[in-house]
């Protein structure tokens, strides 16, 4: 366990080191957060409830999903994997005596914890400056809400992790990460809240691993989950990650398998 | 040592003309076109992902209007249209000039001072630098909203509402064009700092997807006065749609963009030769 | 203005540089916010000549502005005084025609397309250089059998060996008939055998075209084999400039004796030679390049019994490294 905090402590120093490129990208994040916030003010003029949002949680749900884009890597897979698989330096970490999976999952939370502090909180902040947002006065539910983050997140992990190994059996991952790509934009809600979405849509999506990214953390601190149906939300969203996880091992196991098989 | 020659080689030389700036990148886009249809299975993948990824905005679109009837005064067709026109306008643009995105990489590798020992124009070489048929995935949802658009949209078409369209997409792409060269120059410049102009493209392929009348009035006014990418498409489509500007601008402005467009250029010219007078002082 | 320029046949040096300054302005942090200004001149007041038909070999440690002063010759830097010229031409001003005239090579990169034949890369080379038809089909075969290059044509050029690629590289450098040729490392990595046909067809190439060469590498048997003018730079100026043998007599007069004996021992005792390293039965003795070798031999031979003997001229990375620290 000991070792995981440390692998953890490492990636977040490593991307410490990286803060000088973070400007463009908290640029980008917020400029995108602005220009979503006008077309969805534009949507909540004509209706002033949709889908049980009044036009301040629509505004904050885009900048909530705004500031997970760096924690959750929602615009790219984020893991290493596939150029080590095909530099070969893959051969070393998979015989590694810490576990494959947890040594990724490790660094990629030091990765998520550095973003959190480094591309969340600007964005949402100007967001909160230039628009009405709601944002809870309950500590409680700040608590709550950055549990169902570290939730998403672990999610968001497990779900690209089994997009980067597919680059051991492909000669380029890229197909399957840019799907992953494609499925977490849309079923994540970063093109529109999942709220504006069909009913049969909507409801699709919220069983889906992806809605624990940002609709739950959204549902718990815009009050839209309280008491006990947080405790349902944290349920789903460990549900999924343990799933998920699991599968992961499963294919570490036949990664690990083919890489004696072949020799590397 | 040999004898000294008098020179037949210099002479041989100047026997042709040298590739001006269209053929130069003509040259260097079939090379880059041709490497990367070594990898048709990857290109091909790519291309799903980048078409679908470019599908996924129109999708939002779609589900938009599945809940009111009208933004910013457009209504679904008009709206396709707008957002074709911009997105069109966009990624053919991309299509053409997007090689200045990656020259901060070429100057962190060195790789860049190898176009400057080319008796070719550097600019037309930057351009075409990693052009790539995938690039034309995007285009088709662009495209085909674009379609949906002039077919469904209440316009009265007449002879010049119906030039105006591929008018549009000219200048747009013009306009795109010149914040290539802009994005180019500051590359040279601040590599370290590349990203930051992913906010004036790929943010500015955003905004003129959807009606500029949703920014506000500051926003608009800068966007018109500015940078000048209401001229992409928003302009001359309040013509083509029939409606009035918000912003209350005479209508010659519908007509305009080739003046902004030039304009822009020019002073992109201007940036990227500074640019390059900047690199070659200092060696970046 | 008309570009037919003036014949070389002249005494007009192809390469020209008059007191070439390069100087940079660093900007460091110092602290917080302060940001210090320090000038770095890499090259300074550099003269050099070279006329038409001439195999160079510029040589120096590395950050002695080697590379800087080649950037400003192909006109990718431009110089902050002095005045050069290069074919005629000022690199800064006329940077497309100059690149007509002179060649490139990158010892550790390829100017050549990586996924596509090397036939490929050459057609466009033939396009990018406005090389005649005739010219280039003619400089095409003529390169590419003297280089062994026919049956590679086809193959992409990551599929090519460091050699391999190295021949490519050269051939491209050269199908548009260059002036001036710039080689940057160009035997790095190469086994013994690329390196002999590089070298020999570089001394071909100077011999029967009469291509002036600038060599730049850390290759000293590169220079040894090919150049006999040598310019040396080191803190961005002209440290030395003349015959390689003048520069190996000015900077290490003494030469080697390898002596083997029969067996180990102490250091050799003997008037005029002085050991510099033993080896368990092998000894080094230094003595100046001006004495007899063969009475110091046989003044050893007297006194030790001797197994071989063998003389050894000054290693010329003897001779760089003491004219950088001299």
């Amino acid at each position: 366990m000991v070792v995981y905090a440390l692998i953890t402590r490492q990636a977040f120093r490593r991307y410490l080191t990286y803060r000088g490129a973070l400007f463009g990208g908290v640029l980008a994040n917020t400029v995108f957060g602005v220009i979503k916030a006008f077309i969805m003010t534009a949507v909540w003029r004509q209706r002033s409830t949709i889908g049980g949002y009044g036009l301040a949680d629509a505004l904050t749900f885009v900048f909530l999903a705004q500031a997970m884009i760096g924690p959750m890597s929602l615009l790219t897979n984020g893991l290493d994997i596939p150029a080590r698989v095909r530099s070969g330096d893959i051969g070393t970490d998979l015989f590694r005596p810490v576990d494959f999976q947890n040594y990724w999952l490790a660094t990629d939370l030091g990765r998520a914890g550095f973003a959190l502090l480094g591309r969340s909180v600007v964005p949402f902040a100007i967001g909160g400056l230039l628009f009405r947002l709601h944002v809870p006065k309950d500590p409680r539910v700040w608590a709550a809400f950055l549990v169902a983050v570290f939730l998403g997140t672990v999610v968001s992990f497990a779900l690209r992790y089994l997009a980067a190994m597919s680059a051991f059996w492909l000669l380029d991952e890229k197909g399957v990460t840019g799907l992953s790509n494609v499925l977490t934009s849309f079923l994540g809600g970063m093109i529109v809240p999942l709220v504006l979405f069909p009913a049969w849509l909507g409801h699709l999506a919220r069983m889906l691993p992806w809605a624990s990214l940002v609709q739950l953390p959204a549902d718990v601190f815009l009050g839209k989950r309280t008491g006990a149906a947080v405790g349902g939300a944290y349920l789903f969203e460990a549900g999924w990650a343990v799933a998920l996880l699991l599968a992961g091992r499963l294919v570490t196991r036949r990664a690990r398998h083919r890489v004696v098989v072949q020799g590397g | 040592m040999a004898e000294p020659r008098l020179e037949p080689r210099f002479e041989a030389r100047f026997e042709q003309k040298p590739p001006g700036v269209v053929a130069t990148y003509m040259l260097t886009a079939r090379m880059w076109a041709r490497s990367a249809l070594q990898y048709r299975a990857s290109m091909v993948l790519t291309m799903v992902t980048s078409g679908a990824t470019a599908s996924l905005e129109l999708l939002g679109i779609l589900v938009v209007f599945g809940n009111v009837s009208s933004i910013g005064g457009f209504s679904l067709s008009e709206a396709l249209y707008l957002y074709g026109t911009a997105q069109a306008a966009f990624f053919t643009s991309d299509l053409l000039f997007t090689g200045t995105e990656y020259l901060a990489d070429r100057i962190r590798l060195g790789t860049f001072d190898s176009l400057l020992v080319r008796p070719v124009g550097v600019l037309p070489q930057v351009f075409a630098d990693q052009f790539t048929p995938r690039r034309l995935a995007p285009l088709v949802p662009a495209y085909a909203a674009l379609a949906i658009g002039v077919a469904k949209a209440p316009v009265h078409w007449t002879l010049l509402r119906v030039a105006m369209v591929p008018y549009t997409l000219l200048i747009g792409v013009a306009v795109f064009g010149a914040v290539w060269i802009l994005v180019g120059a500051f590359q040279i410049v601040a590599a370290d700092a590349s990203e930051v102009m992913n906010s004036v493209t790929y943010g500015g392929q955003f905004m003129t997807s959807y009606p500029l009348s949703l920014y506000g009035r500051n926003l608009m006014l800068f966007l018109t006065f500015g940078l000048p990418l209401a001229y992409v498409n928003w302009q001359p489509t309040l013509y083509v749609l029939g409606h009035a500007d918000p912003l209350g601008t005479p209508s010659f402005l519908r007509f305009a963009g080739p003046l902004f467009a030039a304009a822009l250029w020019g002073l992109a010219l201007l940036a990227w030769r500074a640019a390059l007078r900047h690199h070659r002082s200092t060696g970046s | 203005m008309s570009r037919v320029s003036q014949p070389t046949i002249t005494s007009q040096p192809i390469i020209e540089a008059e007191n070439l300054s390069k100087t940079y302005t660093l900007r460091k942090k110092a602290g917080r916010l302060k940001r210090e200004r320090t000038t770095v001149e890499a090259v300074r007041d550099l003269n050099l000549s070279v006329a038409e038909g001439e195999l160079l070999g510029y040589i120096g440690p590395n950050g002695a502005g080697k590379s800087t002063s080649i950037k400003m010759f192909t006109g990718i830097l431009s110089p902050s005084a002095g005045k050069l010229h290069v074919a005629g031409l000022e690199p800064i001003r006329d940077r497309k025609q100059l690149a007509r005239r002179i060649g490139v090579v990158f010892g550790q990169r390829t100017t050549l397309w990586w996924d596509l034949p090397l036939r490929d890369s050459f057609a466009l080379l033939h396009r990018m250089y406005s090389v005649p038809d005739a010219r280039f089909a003619a400089n095409l075969k003529r390169y590419v059998d003297l280089l062994e290059l026919e049956p590679l044509l086809d193959t992409p050029v990551r599929q090519l060996s460091l050699g391999q690629r190295m021949r490519g590289d050269l051939t491209a450098a050269l199908l548009h008939d260059p002036a001036v040729l710039y080689l940057d490392e160009p035997t790095i990595g190469l086994d013994v055998t690329s390196k002999a046909v590089v070298r020999e067809f570089l001394a071909e190439l100077n011999r029967e075209q009469g291509t002036t060469i600038v060599l730049t590498t850390h290759d000293l048997d590169d220079i040894e084999r090919l150049c006999r003018r040598v310019v040396v730079i080191d803190h961005g100026t002209v440290a030395y400039d003349g015959e390689l043998t003048a520069l190996r007599a000015r900077v290490a007069p003494d030469r080697t004796l390898v002596v083997d004996l029969a067996a180990p021992g102490p250091a050799i005792d003997v008037p005029g030679a002085k050991v510099t390293r033993v080896d368990g039965p092998r000894q080094w003795l230094a003595f100046p390049a001006e004495a007899n070798a063969a009475a110091l031999v046989a003044a050893i031979a007297a006194r030790y019994e001797l197994l071989d003997v063998s003389i050894r001229d000054a290693d010329i990375e003897e001779v760089i490294r003491n004219l950088y620290t001299g």
